[in-house]
């Protein structure tokens, strides 16, 4: 299997919300408990 | 239930909420899903984390999704590992990733059996 391993194009993965490619997720989560951003946010 | 659940330290099992968006639920585009592309959107989400899961963490006993409406389960994703190392690992790292626009909320589950998964 490791054999056939592809550098697959995935559409959902590490996929960061628009406008916060700069803060990873664990500082989005804080700013989310601390009501900075939206729980959702709009994609 | 109160849904306060007790979290395990060690376990096969982890919990990703809400990691499945069901199109017809959180339908902002106009028109409606057929069934075949309903089955199309979720064969691919479910491709796309199993393979990832499993190339990057181990691999996987069984994986499944929630399809119950339930706010508290609508899109909740679990899956049990082989080994407890892994499961570790996958809920220490996918929590500092993204999803879909989204950081990811992971954490270990009790749950081993999925036909007896139900809160008492």
């Amino acid at each position: 299997r490791k054999t056939t391993k592809s550098k697959r194009q995935y559409r959902y993965w590490d996929v960061p919300p628009v406008g916060y490619e700069h803060v990873t997720p664990l500082q989005y989560k804080a700013m989310q408990a601390a009501g900075q951003v939206p729980l959702i946010a709009s994609t | 239930c109160s849904r306060l659940h007790t979290k395990p330290t060690f376990s096969q099992t982890i919990l990703i909420q809400g990691l499945y968006q069901n199109p017809q639920i959180n339908n902002t585009a106009a028109g409606t899903f057929t069934d075949v592309e309903m089955q199309e959107h979720y064969d691919n989400f479910f491709e796309e984390v199993f393979v990832e899961l499993e190339e990057k963490y181990g691999s996987i006993e069984e994986m499944n999704v929630c399809d119950n409406l339930g706010d508290h389960l609508v899109g909740n994703v679990y899956i049990k590992f082989h080994r407890e190392e892994d499961a570790e690992k996958a809920v220490n790292d996918l929590n500092n990733r993204w999803f879909n626009g989204q950081p990811m909320i992971s954490e270990l589950s009790t749950v081993t059996d999925f036909r007896e998964a139900c809160c008492r």
